[in-house]
């Protein structure tokens, strides 16, 4: 089942503090999109662009992004380290397991 | 050199394939009238989408190299300069959708890392170019890139400014392309591929003054 959750939009925070990301596109399918815009008005947070898609499955979370690399940054780097970032703030608040982190660079430069 | 009335680069595309090379519901044409007018008002199915981003910033590199294209020899150059610069937006479509998902390496199990190939092309286009007095009409990826250490080719259809040394143009390109592929890929590059389809008339200096008196 796909969700997604109260801390989505702190792992859009996390992602784009890693250095080298630029953007954070939108990586939700439409569904997923209407979802969002509704938790958007139930907590009264201004509308997310649904960039992190967070879905709950029998194998655990799996947390789906796509973004920008700008100028400079060495693109493969740049993806890992997003991983890591999603990682870490996924243990730090997530109890449940870790299925798949898709991370997918969509623009460079 | 070819001849005026050879494209460039052609492609042939039919309706359909007109409607699958939209990108993000967009073609060239209005990517280039959003680009012209500042990109205002701002469309959000424009700036969020990687693809569009992707063409806007290749339209961008090409509206200068056709401002000083056109400045060098409007008489002799403008019918082949617009067949030319038709085939290059054809091709910065083409080459700007998504594609095909290359692998980034990470240890961790978890990882699902890709760059697309869109984004590839596109650092490809970037680099081309950045280098002096060359013009990228195409790029492609040739082989399984989905693979990790599948070798594979990169193909480049190039121009250049006439009077400049061919061989020498093709290796700095080669060189500059070889460091942004191991800047941005875990690609196994087997070749890159250089074709230089045509030479251009160098944008003419205006006389200085001491040639002037």
């Amino acid at each position: 089942m796909s969700d997604v959750l109260p801390q989505a939009d702190r792992l859009d925070e996390a992602v784009l503090a890693v250095p080298g990301v630029d953007t954070l596109f939108p990586a939700a399918p439409l569904i997923a999109t209407a979802i969002t815009t509704a938790v958007d008005a139930l907590t009264r947070r201004a509308p997310s662009a649904n960039s992190v898609l967070v879905a709950h499955e029998t194998a655990g979370l799996s947390v789906a992004v796509k973004i920008g690399v700008t100028d400079g940054y060495p693109a493969t780097e740049v993806c890992r380290r997003v991983h890591d970032a999603i990682v870490e703030h996924l243990r730090e608040y997530e109890e449940q397991e870790i299925a798949e982190v898709a991370v997918t660079v969509a623009r460079i430069g | 050199m070819t001849s005026p009335d050879e494209p460039f680069l052609t492609f042939d595309l039919d309706t359909a394939d007109r409607e699958a090379a939209h990108l993000a519901g967009h073609t060239i044409e209005e990517l280039s009238d959003y680009l012209d007018r500042d990109r205002a008002p701002a469309d959000p199915s424009i700036d969020d989408s990687p693809e569009c981003q992707i063409a806007l910033r290749s339209l961008q590199r090409l509206h200068g190299v056709q401002r000083s294209l056109l400045s060098s020899d409007v008489e002799r150059e403008s019918a082949r300069s617009d067949s030319w610069v038709r085939s290059i937006l054809q091709n910065i479509n083409l080459e700007a959708r998504s594609g095909r998902d290359i692998p980034i390496e990470h240890s961790s199990p978890t990882a699902k890392l890709v760059v697309t190939e869109g984004a590839v092309r596109g650092i490809l286009r970037a680099t081309g170019d950045e280098t002096p007095n060359i013009i990228v009409g195409r790029c492609r990826l040739d082989g399984d890139v989905t693979v990790p250490g599948t070798p594979i080719t990169i193909q480049i259809d190039a121009a250049v400014y006439q009077g400049e040394p061919i061989p020498a143009k093709a290796q700095a390109l080669r060189q500059a392309l070889y460091a942004a592929l191991g800047q941005h890929t875990d690609l196994t590059i087997a070749a890159i591929d250089i074709t230089i389809r045509d030479l251009y008339l160098r944008p003419a200096t205006p006389p200085s003054e001491t040639e002037q008196r």
